[in-house]
């Protein structure tokens, strides 16, 4: 095939092409180049297609199913794109906001800053404190200092009626006792205020225990369920010369308690302990020794500790024993004995003045007995 | 100036005005897809409705099966909504959608080249009396005006598109049934402007060579 042959069929495709589909399907340049020159050679294809073209605009047309528009819908709104968001303002404090935010709200950002916060105010406290914790300012009876036992071996039992019984005794029979006592502690060389109570339930002296009346207290081994107790309190002699006595004493006593089995038919001293000594342990010396201090036992002949030990004894504030007396002064001025309650007021200072300042003074019952004393 | 007078100077009517759906009716194809692309499902539903038809026709003659056709269709819109986000409105919503359309078509197609197919005039049962694919394809109703045109014709005129290859009988449904200029056709099927009437030329003069029979009808046709 020639080029002018394939070029005259190309411009016939062209017209042909053009007089088919006059609606635009041609280019203003490209329709009917050439057109004067052989239209009537066009002719006749053009009606064969012509009629091509009229059977198929015949053919009917057909819907797609309702499902098919259906489930494209559905899709369509499934899969709509959201809507474009504004652009973000652009900036350091925008940069920074989106930096921050998603941290700053995170609730695990909430508990670390409460977490350093208690941590840094506990730990401002505990550096103002000079590295110690606070105590507890309310403490039980139990865990008061005074009243704590210096020894485990020691640790008093609660308090009984037994207890107030004997410390009511005390605190009516204490101004008579009071004097004999600074006498004999002045014999002994040792001051009366050195009788002090550590640990255990408060045990009257021996003098006292005599000067009441009642019965010598019953051996330990005789006192049920107070045994051990019994067996570690005991008087010791504060004086030097008369140490080694008290601490042979001391053995022999827990040697004769373990062998008297004796049972005591006493009724007042049954089932009471007084310090688990009878009479003559307690009394080995031909002469009386009223001014022995109460001190735990302990099997050291070193002075040194046992002064230590008294020392931090006597600081040692029996509360209870206060406390227990301000009730009796209360009962006595109910009574209207004001004598004894004033003994008792000096009793209670010398015990705690502490005690006796913040509790003893402020009691309203005991202002008229006070008033009418400074009176006298 | 008034509300009523803007829209009147940009061309807006007062029945449009007060009907937002009537307005959108009115609106371009790529405008109706950019109104899809903020998330206005309302333009893809018109956009659906105004070319499943012509897409499916188009479909269904290429294929020549209606449930592939439909699937078919299903598969082009989807891809329309899957990436609508990356549309632009330089490119012709009806070149895209054609584009898509096409290219399935002929996946297809080739896939159907590897298995075994039935033949359109193939009977359905085993006795003649059955019909065959061809009737299925066929449309349920006919136009008053096209009844003369008879279902053999019909018949005959499927078989014949069947015929042409199909380089010539996608140029050819889109020229005679879609109306798409030469351009846009060369667009969507990616060749020359010149190839694209080459073959129309020649998938014309197949066909004529096919349907010699019915000339006579042809000419008594409107």
């Amino acid at each position: 095939m020639s080029d002018d042959t394939k070029i005259d069929e190309d411009k016939e495709m062209h017209n042909l092409l053009a007089l088919l589909y006059p609606d635009g399907g041609m280019s203003d340049d490209e329709e009917l180049s050439g057109q004067t020159e052989d239209m009537s050679s066009l002719d006749s294809e053009l009606e064969g297609l012509l009629g091509l073209r009229s059977l198929f605009s015949a053919m009917p047309e057909q819907e797609p199913s309702d499902a098919v528009t259906n489930s494209l819908l559905a899709m369509a709104a499934k899969h709509a794109p959201s809507p474009k968001k504004a652009p973000a303002e652009a900036g350091i404090w925008a940069w920074f906001s989106n930096l921050v935010m998603p941290l700053a709200t995170h609730p695990g950002l909430a508990a670390a800053a409460s977490l350093v916060l208690v941590a840094g105010v506990a730990g401002t406290l505990y550096y103002q404190n000079g590295g110690q914790v606070a105590e507890p300012l309310a403490a039980s009876e139990a865990t008061r200092p005074g009243l704590a036992a210096p020894n485990v071996e020691n640790t008093p039992e609660p308090k009984s009626d037994r207890a107030e019984v004997f410390l009511d005794s005390v605190a009516t029979e204490v101004s008579e006792s009071s004097s004999e006592s600074r006498e004999g502690a002045q014999a002994a060389d040792v001051p009366s205020d050195e009788f002090v109570q550590v640990g255990g339930e408060a045990a009257p002296p021996q003098e006292v225990t005599q000067k009441l009346g009642r019965a010598a207290p019953a051996p330990a081994s005789q006192s049920s369920g107070r045994k051990d107790s019994a067996d570690k309190i005991v008087y010791k002699p504060v004086a030097k010369k008369r140490k080694s006595s008290a601490g042979k004493s001391l053995m022999d006593s827990r040697a004769k308690s373990a062998k008297n089995k004796a049972p005591q038919k006493s009724s007042r001293t049954k089932g009471r302990s007084t310090g688990g000594l009878s009479p003559e342990v307690r009394a080995p010396s031909p002469a009386p020794e009223p001014d022995f201090v109460r001190s735990l036992v302990t099997e050291t002949d070193d002075e040194d500790f046992l002064k230590e030990k008294k020392s931090e004894d006597a600081r040692v504030v029996p509360t209870g024993k206060a406390a227990a007396l301000h009730r009796q002064a209360q009962r006595a001025a109910k009574n209207g004995d004001c004598a004894t309650v004033r003994k008792i007021g000096q009793q209670i200072r010398k015990l705690d003045s502490a005690y006796y300042d913040r509790t003893y003074l402020s009691d309203s019952g005991l202002k008229a007995c006070r008033l009418k004393s400074s009176a006298q | 100036m008034a509300y009523s007078q803007v829209l009147v100077k940009t061309g807006v009517s007062v029945g449009q005005r007060d009907n937002p759906l009537a307005m959108l009716h009115d609106e371009t194809d790529e405008a109706l897809m950019l109104r899809y692309q903020q998330g206005e499902v309302r333009a893809f539903e018109i956009l659906l409705t105004r070319h499943r038809k012509p897409v499916f026709n188009f479909i269904l003659r290429f294929v020549q099966n209606r449930e592939l056709a439909e699937d078919l269709l299903q598969e082009s819109f989807l891809r329309v909504i899957r990436s609508a986000e990356k549309y632009q409105r330089q490119a012709k919503f009806t070149t895209w959608l054609y584009t898509i359309a096409r290219n399935l078509c002929v996946d297809q197609s080739r896939r159907a080249k590897h298995r075994k197919t039935k033949s359109l005039d193939q009977s359905l049962s085993k006795d003649s009396e059955g019909g065959t694919l061809l009737d299925v394809t066929a449309g349920n109703e006919l136009p008053s005006d096209r009844k003369l045109v008879s279902k053999e014709i019909h018949q005959k005129l499927q078989l014949a598109l069947g015929e042409l290859s199909e380089d010539q009988r996608e140029v050819f449904l889109m020229r005679e049934f879609l109306d798409m200029p030469f351009k846009q056709i060369s667009d969507v099927v990616g060749v020359s402007e010149n190839t694209v009437k080459s073959r129309m030329r020649y998938a014309l003069q197949k066909l004529r060579m096919e349907l010699e029979e019915f000339a006579d009808m042809a000419k008594a046709l409107p």
